[in-house]
């Protein structure tokens, strides 16, 4: 148990004198180092347990590995529409109550849903561990999907998309992105999918969806907090023992090559205040040791405001209001992207380009300075300390660790694997996927007003 | 000035946090004027100009700012231990020796009047910002922290200097210090740093900001072929310190602020018009905003805020039940002991209580507060805040479509995005 305490302090400035001491509060927080203990049941539900006494918490995380790129083409949205209905009750929770149970006993929840995985997240004081893993056994054994929820969160959704997406200015910007760049392969549309297809399922397809993916030897539960080891094991095993193991998940087989892929495209929507230009790439899989490469390339690009696209955009030339670069690492593939907002509605998108153009030029033939590099260095290992402070975040990266690695271990050695990227070797990157062709060029254009 | 630490052994991360009494509040005539001041800190300090300042702390990967709020102005600076006692040098920098090179205000400026331009087409900013300008008027909770485009483009450099000169001084504010440390060393590190940091005989001569009471309005903010509407109802709430503010908060969870709340449970779980609705109340100094906020289609909006008031009626005039109160009890204590996990987090209590000027048992004493309030005592205050017909309604969407539906509930006005014509119809009074 590591202390945290609380005192007052009287600085010794401009004549003050150092006084009283009172101790208020404590907390406590992340290790260094996550200790975990790892086991599968006959059913297949591969579990993870760590042990954080920081606080009197504990968090539990189900890794569901499907995404909206186990989707049908023709049936895009159906994973993260099942994130929704997740939350409409089973057979011994009744509907809605789902969250009144886990937020009356004092935690919180939620869930997400990405192109590879869905998660679902609780935290509760410890002593409601019990509810934690009954409410997600539930949800594993016999969620109830029927009429009045698949109607409910239907409407739901379309809210969802139109006040994320369609009204925001920008909004579409992930969708085109997938389109062209993901073009040909499943990561060609979003998690958030499209409407029409929610509209046109029948009740069966939903049923025929959860019983395909929500299957124990498709997940993986981590649960990190205040517990007792063995204890949780026994309770790990009253409550998802008995869950049927189901026909084995066949994730999708497809390559994501690195090709010529170039496209430009023009997007004209009413609601874009500003142009913006965005440039996407092709780049190779999470797994892929040229992913770590990668995140310091874009740290030195775009992190901070001494990053080259910070700097030369948006403060030196002022030809833009924001300039950022981001990269996404999926299982099967990733992109690289960069994104220009206008300074004003008349700055014209080919200036931002040729700046774009010789940035990246610029890396590509010349590599990064030292200074660079050490500052991406730092940059990276403050992120990585940060990244582990609560209880849930350690649980997500230990069920993702299991569920891509099968091995939780390497949350504890993904900072080594960044920190054996040599400077040449975000040159090499660089050289290597940011080229044109296999530029993906969106302009977006204001509307005629 | 005071300095409260909170150590924290198993992080390799530390974060001072230097908070002044003083804020978007203090802006008086230029709205914007603290959060500008606060960004031109970041453009040059001492011996180094924007850019070698900016790369100088990103070279220990340190994140070092400072923003403006309401009623406080923080800088903050995260950095691993091990550089802390460099990076802190670059703080003291901005506090002592700040540039103020005319160019970075004029940099600064063309950036804040682009995002503002961007902010424009932003429903929900739209009808947030003008619901604030409806319940505060002119007076200085009334405007956007980062001000407006009159404003922004009238700071001049010497403004800030003087703001700057006036704020950030050791007898307006106080220290805190959390993550991984050695206490005395730390003591040490700073007095040295901030020795002959100079007071100001710094006074706060405030007089509680009187916002403006007048009748509820509805407003439209015309956008033009709108795909969405964004709804904002509220009214003025109640100050941190009042004697009503844990029993209003408590029934503002049950009413619009964690998932199962009333509001979330109709409009998105039964009636599925939204993806979200809710309900927030400030805890500023001064009575802060409580505001409602929900997006829905254009046809579905008068059915949406009938709901919505026939739900504040229902808080106003029934009492809850006690298992629906049970619920929202559990949930704000668990949620104290989920909000202390981290040394960030404490750092946070530790702020709001110094800020405040609360009792060192502030939360501990809230969660008994809150543990032992009756559904007579929610009633009596439900009564008093949250009537429907003292409710002020703006919704941003197209005019068109949404004020036929709007005129049910009274006299509609319409403004463009540009928000100029918005003016309160009187002020009782206004001291500052």
């Amino acid at each position: 148990m590591v202390n945290t305490k609380v005192c007052t302090k009287l600085l010794a400035l401009a004549g003050f004198s150092v006084a009283a001491s009172t101790v208020m509060v404590s907390a406590h927080g992340d290790m260094p180092v996550v200790e975990y203990e790892k086991f599968t049941l006959d059913n297949g539900l591969r579990v993870i347990l760590s042990v954080d006494t920081s606080a009197p918490v504990v968090a539990t995380f189900v890794h569901y590995h499907v995404g909206s790129k186990n989707e049908r083409p023709d049936r895009t949205g159906f994973a993260h529409f099942f994130e929704h209905l997740m939350f409409e009750g089973t057979k011994h929770i009744p509907r809605n109550t789902v969250d009144k149970l886990v937020q009356g006993a004092g935690g919180r929840l939620n869930a997400y849903t990405t192109f590879d995985e869905t998660g679902y997240q609780i935290e509760v004081p410890k002593n409601e561990l019990k509810l934690a893993l009954w409410i997600e056994s539930e949800r594993m054994l016999h969620a109830v999907i029927n009429e009045t929820g698949v109607e409910t969160q239907r409407a739901v959704v379309k809210e969802e998309r139109k006040s994320r997406l369609d009204n925001q200015p920008y909004g579409s910007i992930l969708e085109n992105v997938a389109k062209y760049v993901g073009a040909g392969t499943p990561y060609e549309w979003t998690p958030i999918g499209s409407a029409q297809y929610i509209d046109q399922a029948t009740i069966e397809e939903f049923r025929q969806f959860y019983k395909q993916f929500y299957v124990p030897n498709n997940a993986v539960l981590a649960l990190v907090g205040d517990i007792d080891i063995e204890e949780t094991k026994k309770l790990v095993k009253a409550y998802f023992d008995e869950i049927p193991r189901g026909a084995e998940v066949k994730q999708p087989d497809f390559t994501f090559d690195i090709g010529k892929n170039a496209v430009e495209e023009e997007i004209v929507e009413e609601q874009t205040p500003l142009p913006a230009l965005i440039y996407a790439w092709r780049t190779p899989q999470q797994s892929h040791p040229d992913s770590y490469a990668l995140q310091l390339l874009t740290t030195v690009l775009a992190q901070g405001e001494s990053s080259r696209l910070y700097r030369t955009m948006v403060d030196e030339k002022q030809l833009a209001l924001q300039a950022t670069s981001f990269p996404f690492s999926l299982e099967k593939g990733g992109l690289f992207a960069m994104l220009a907002i206008s300074r004003s509605p008349a700055q014209s998108l080919d200036e931002l380009a040729e700046e774009l153009d010789a940035i990246i030029e610029k890396v590509r033939g010349e590599g990064i300075t030292d200074q660079e590099f050490q500052r991406a260095r730092n940059q990276i290992e403050t992120q990585y300390a940060n990244s582990f402070n609560s209880v849930v975040e350690k649980a997500r990266a230990l069920a993702h660790a299991e569920a891509y690695y099968a091995d939780p271990g390497r949350i504890n050695t993904e900072i080594d694997r960044l920190m054996a990227v040599r400077k040449e070797d975000i040159q090499r990157v660089a050289n290597a996927y940011l080229t044109t062709e296999n530029l993906v060029v969106l302009k977006y254009t204001l509307p005629n007003r | 000035m005071p300095l409260y630490l909170v150590q924290h052994d198993a992080q390799s991360l530390l974060t001072l946090r230097i908070v002044l009494r003083s804020g978007a509040r203090d802006d008086g005539e230029f709205p914007g004027l603290a959060d500008m001041t606060c960004d031109l800190l970041s453009t040059g300090a001492g011996e180094r100009n924007a850019i070698t300042f900016a790369r100088d702390v990103e070279l220990f990967g340190a994140d070092l700012g400072t923003a403006a709020g309401r009623d406080e102005i923080r800088l903050e600076l995260g950095v691993l231990s091990r550089f802390f006692p460099s990076a802190v040098t670059l703080a003291a920098d901005m506090v002592f020796r700040p540039r103020f090179a005319p160019e970075e205000t004029e940099r600064e400026r063309k950036l804040k009047l682009a995002i503002i331009k961007q902010n424009r087409s932003d429903p929900d900013w739209l009808a947030i910002t003008t619901l604030r300008k409806l319940i505060y008027g002119p007076t200085p909770y009334g405007h956007p922290i980062d001000g407006d485009e009159r404003s922004v483009r009238s700071i001049t450099t010497k403004d800030c200097q003087t703001f700057h000169a006036a704020t950030f001084v050791p007898d307006n504010g106080f220290f805190v210090l959390a993550g991984n440390m050695r206490e005395k060393e730390a003591i040490q590190l700073l007095e040295e740093k901030f020795y002959g940091w100079p007071g100001s005989g710094f006074s706060l001569a405030r007089s509680p900001l009187m916002p403006v009471r007048d009748r509820p309005r509805i407003v439209i903010v015309h956008r033009p072929g709108s795909a969405h509407n964004a709804i904002r109802i509220g009214r003025l709430g109640v100050a941190r310190g009042d004697a009503d503010f844990t029993t209003l908060r408590l029934l503002n969870t049950l009413f619009g602020d964690y998932f199962n709340s009333r509001l979330n449970t109709l409009l998105r779980e039964s009636m599925g018009y939204t993806y979200d609705a809710w309900s927030n109340m400030e805890g500023t100094l001064d009575p802060g905003l409580f505001a409602i906020g929900t997006s829905v289609r254009g046809d579905r909006v008068g059915k949406t805020i009938k709901a919505i008031f026939r739900e504040l009626d229902r808080i106003a005039s029934e009492p809850v039940s006690l298992q629906e109160l049970d619920i929202v009890k559990g949930y704000i204590s668990g949620r104290q002991v989920l909000a202390s996990e981290t040394p960030e987090q404490i750092a946070d209590m530790v702020t709001t209580i110094a800020l405040h000027n609360l009792p060192h048992d502030y939360y501990s004493r809230t969660i008994e507060h809150i543990q032992s309030l009756t559904p007579e005592e929610l009633l009596g205050v439900g009564s008093r805040y949250m009537r429907s017909d003292e409710m002020t309604i703006v919704v941003a969407g197209d005019a068109g479509a949404l004020q036929p539906q709007l005129e049910e509930f009274g006299k509609v006005e319409i403004v463009d995005s540009r928000l100029g014509c918005i003016r309160p119809r009187y002020l009782l009074s206004h001291h500052f």
